[in-house]
């Protein structure tokens, strides 16, 4: 079967097309808590991490119920909502691929935390939290924090389709 | 209209290379909310069953050979040729196309210079094949679902399958299990997991819930996967089991979705 050149030329629009529109879109939070502003000295070069000051930054984010969660509660069940906790985790990342779990802790009380053990120096980490609380006597989540795309899209990595939403932290060379 | 399809690839191709591309390849991942309250308080006694669909092991080849390898360097030569003119502009499309002959004959001959001989790569996927079916994934993944429930859901009451005795059925069946990869000559391979998750009324078997999860690993080279008896295979199927299930006790029995609308994942 033989292409015509015009086919061809038709097919490589579309890819083009394609890579154009879906490149140009850019993540943001899109579920759970949101990160807020950390103490940094800078943004990595491609801007979607934030350099922190310490290997032992402080991290905080937003407190768990927020006014939005409440004012979308059809069922009104967080008026119930005991014992809000947070879960933290960060991992060590690999082209935005969380790979190792290097830092867990669970049962915070509040929405901030210095980390106990340093990082490494000069390294990507992807980090996320949650709440957990108590609902009518039985435990519950929100989702973990994670970017996305404000048509409900998240971003992966090609070509395997691994998943990549997670907040970004660089750590100082030092 | 040659020109004007020409003149509009060329506006693509500059959008595209216009520094607003990323790396990433933003694709629909949506799941489902998770079941309501209302629902999760009429779930009684649970039992966890395997599902009626079977497990599709995944083993994407590297090229078998040299003459595999010739073929599949042909098509991505051609292929590299034709995308590297695009990075140099409309003209560098035409360009490539004119020279993606040229780019499968050196494709060709790179692919067969780096082909693994089919014995050898027959004889690794035998080796992976075996280890996978030892894994015995289905019963590991349902192993894995009640250890999670017992750790992170301990309100949740289960019953033994064989009792008829619960009220809600969680169907768990892991659909795909594997080394997946791209299309290349000898490319690294990623260990694939995809599990079916159903709660189902256990009296009049109404569907509440249904969700597929995934896990995708970390890219290995074949002889990776094969070394030690299959020992990294091993390590990241049971890294996969886990993980999979904490998120499935997550979604179907603690996750808290304030709003009706889920906005991303």
């Amino acid at each position: 079967m033989r292409i015509s050149a015009r086919a061809w030329v038709t097919g490589l629009l579309w890819l083009a097309l394609q890579s154009s529109v879906s490149g140009c879109a850019k993540p943001q939070p899109a579920a759970g808590l949101r990160p807020l502003p950390l103490r940094m000295i800078g943004w990595t070069r491609d801007a979607r991490a934030q350099e922190v000051d310490s290997l032992r930054p402080t991290l905080r984010w937003e407190a768990f119920p927020r006014p939005e969660d409440l004012k979308v509660d059809i069922g009104g069940h967080l008026a119930n909502a005991r014992e809000v906790t947070y879960e933290l985790r960060i991992w060590s990342a690999d082209d935005w691929y969380p790979v190792e779990l290097v830092y867990a802790r669970a049962g915070l009380s509040e929405p901030v935390h210095t980390l106990e053990t340093p990082l490494a120096p000069d390294t990507l980490y992807l980090w996320t939290i949650r709440a957990r609380f108590d609902l009518d006597g039985q435990p519950r989540l929100t989702e973990w924090a994670s970017l996305g795309f404000n048509d409900g899209r998240v971003p992966v990595l090609p070509p395997s389709g691994r998943y990549a939403g997670y907040y970004g932290l660089k750590t100082p060379k030092q | 209209m040659p020109r004007l399809l020409a003149l509009m690839l060329a506006v693509a191709v500059l959008i595209a290379h216009s520094g607003c591309a990323s790396r990433m390849d933003p694709r629909h991942v949506r799941l489902p909310p998770p079941p309501t309250e209302a629902q999760r308080a009429q779930l009684g006694t649970v039992s966890i069953m395997a599902g009626r669909a079977g497990t599709v092991p995944i083993f994407t080849a590297p090229a078998k050979g040299a003459g595999a390898g010739a073929l599949r360097g042909a098509g991505l030569g051609s292929g590299l040729t034709i995308a590297g003119g695009a990075v140099a502009g409309p003209y560098g499309v035409l360009l490539g196309i004119l020279l993606a002959p040229v780019g499968a004959v050196v494709g060709s001959v790179v692919g067969a210079a780096n082909a693994e001989p089919a014995a050898q790569v027959e004889e690794k996927e035998a080796a992976i094949r075996k280890t996978m079916e030892e894994l015995k994934i289905q019963e590991t993944f349902r192993g894995c679902v009640t250890s999670a429930i017992h750790e992170q859901s301990p309100h949740t009451v289960l019953v033994p399958p064989e009792s008829h005795d619960a009220s809600t059925i969680l169907e768990v069946t892991v659909e795909k299990f594997g080394l997946d990869a791209p299309w290349s000559i000898d490319p690294p391979l990623i260990f694939v997991m995809t599990a079916h998750t159903r709660l189902v009324r256990a009296s009049d078997g109404t569907e509440m819930y249904g969700d597929w999860l995934s896990y995708h690993g970390l890219p290995h080279p074949l002889g990776d996967w094969v070394a030690e008896e299959g020992a990294l295979l091993r390590e990241e199927a049971g890294r996969a089991c886990s993980s999979l299930a904490e998120r499935l006790v997550d979604e179907v029995f603690l996750l808290y979705l304030p709003g009706a609308v889920r906005s991303a994942r």
